[in-house]
């Protein structure tokens, strides 16, 4: 935001400052905005890897959340900007490319360069990170945005579980469920022990 | 083992971190500037809206038309769309996801989406005839199509009488502004108390109404002003969803309200106090001759 902006608002809790852009609080929007624009701008990516166009479904997310005179009071402010945005990049690809349609996933993006660079040949961690990248990719769709909501992202249970419309205690199955698919895929029957103590770590 | 694996994970959402564009400070500017413009000028529009919509705060429609294709059917069969057939003598209220809400008159049919989520407007098809109050959404239109025509919805809340079976059909605006499409693309508004008269789909008339009398049903009540006999037994046939045979052809009007709470027995017997008619009932219905 620019300098004027009342800097009251920039520790600001997402549901106070929600409030504030019911209220019609355009620099409050700016200051969402700023929080959330680079993990929106990475989830769209997720979906479609075309920058532009997830911006422009950024732009028309918060166009609407500004714009909107009946604004729901109580949400999950991160949830609601997550789900919106998917459902708008839907929209505009049936709208705009329908021939894509049918690609409209979620995917987490591959990068050899970088693995490489990371993990080394002689890497003793290499084989099992491989091993893990490829188990990855055969999660359910659900299973891999909780898994990328809660480790790349960050989001609590209770976000993650009305990003995906469901409950928390599901939300949290999900993830487990992910990861004793992970074991299965592995092959590995001690796996799920350290799963079990991985899930408390984190 | 253990250690090594908590090694590799951990080192694998570092590696999904790194994969994570970070956005350019300008081209978040930018983009925000964008947007800050948008939403001012949004709220701009909607002063101007309000104002309009003020002056369309509340619509009532009256209209009548034809069937659908009946194949249209299959496509309803989504899970996106739910249908409702009303039983011959019975009414019904039913509210749309966006919160408008509709009674339904005996016979009708009505497709509508179960969300309107995803889509930029909000469109319902009819069969028969409903009231309707729409739920104001000055950015998804609301849109009811029948076979023969549609109508666009300027304002909330309208009634809309459109019965296969009849080659006739009517749109009556009670409150507020809608915009009727008809077969042949031709354009008409209508503003409170007009009425479009359409003949197979086509637009043929706009005239003057008490459009009150066109939407008393969903009060009960029929209200009828110099209404020919004839028309007001159609409507008695479909409300209560019984035969009224007419025994000979009786060219009188009527003016009077009846109470669609009585039975079609009691109301027959009203009508026969003040017009010329004689009725009997057998097992095919009413028969009404001219006394």
């Amino acid at each position: 935001m620019d300098n004027s902006l009342d800097m009251s608002v920039i520790g600001t809790e997402d549901s106070a400052l929600w409030r504030r852009i019911v209220d019609g609080d355009i620099d409050a929007l700016g200051v969402l905005y700023d929080r959330y624009y680079p993990s929106l701008l990475n989830y769209g990516l997720k979906f479609i890897a075309d920058r532009e166009f997830v911006k422009d479904a950024v732009h028309d997310l918060f166009v609407r959340v500004g714009g909107n005179r009946s604004l729901k009071k109580d949400v999950v402010v991160s949830s609601y900007l997550f789900r919106s945005l998917k459902n708008i990049l839907l929209n505009q690809i049936q709208r705009k490319r329908p021939g894509q349609l049918e690609a409209f996933a979620f995917n987490l993006p591959d990068d050899d360069n970088i693995f490489d660079t990371l993990f080394k040949s002689d890497d003793k961690d290499r084989e099992l990170a491989i091993a893990l990248k490829s188990a990855l990719a055969q999660l359910s769709e659900n299973q891999k945005q909780a898994l990328y909501l809660r480790y790349v992202g960050g989001f609590s249970h209770r976000e993650i579980a009305a990003m995906l419309d469901m409950n928390e205690q599901s939300s949290m199955n999900l993830v487990h469920r992910a990861f004793s698919k992970l074991r299965k895929l592995m092959g590995d029957e001690k796996f799920f022990l350290i799963v079990c103590l991985f899930l408390r770590t984190f | 083992m253990e250690s090594r694996f908590f090694s590799a994970a951990r080192r694998l959402i570092t590696y999904f971190k790194l994969l994570e564009v970070v956005p350019e400070r300008d081209e978040s500017r930018l983009l925000w500037s964008r947007i800050e413009r948008d939403v001012r000028r949004k709220k701009r529009n909607r002063k101007i809206m309000a104002w309009s919509w003020s002056a369309a705060a509340a619509v009532a429609v009256a209209v009548l038309c034809f069937s659908l294709p009946r194949n249209e059917r299959q496509s309803t069969e989504s899970g996106l769309m739910a249908e409702l057939v009303v039983p011959m003598g019975e009414h019904m209220s039913l509210e749309l996801a966006d919160g408008s809400s509709l009674r339904l008159n005996s016979g009708t049919r009505v497709i509508y989406p179960r969300s309107f989520d995803n889509s930029p407007e909000r469109e319902i098809y009819v069969d028969g005839e409903i009231f309707i109050d729409v739920q104001p959404d000055a950015e998804h239109p609301f849109i009811v199509r029948t076979a023969g025509f549609e109508v666009e919805v300027l304002g909330t809340a309208f009634n809309v009488n459109a019965y296969s079976e009849d080659s006739h059909a009517e749109v009556t605006l009670v409150r507020g502004a809608v915009r009727i499409t008809d077969r042949a693309e031709r354009v008409m508004q209508l503003e409170p108390d007009q009425q479009a008269v359409l003949n197979d789909g086509g637009l043929s008339e706009k005239r003057s109404v008490d459009a009150r009398k066109y939407v008393s049903w969903t009060d009960g009540v029929m209200i009828f002003e110099g209404e020919a006999l004839e028309n007001v037994m159609d409507r008695l046939e479909r409300y209560y969803g019984v035969n009224i045979i007419r025994e000979d052809s009786i060219q009188i009007s009527i003016t009077g309200s009846l109470d669609l709470n009585d039975s079609l027995a009691e109301v027959l017997e009203r009508i026969s106090v003040i017009a010329p008619i004689r009725v009997s009932r057998n097992e095919d219905g009413y028969h009404v001759y001219s006394r």
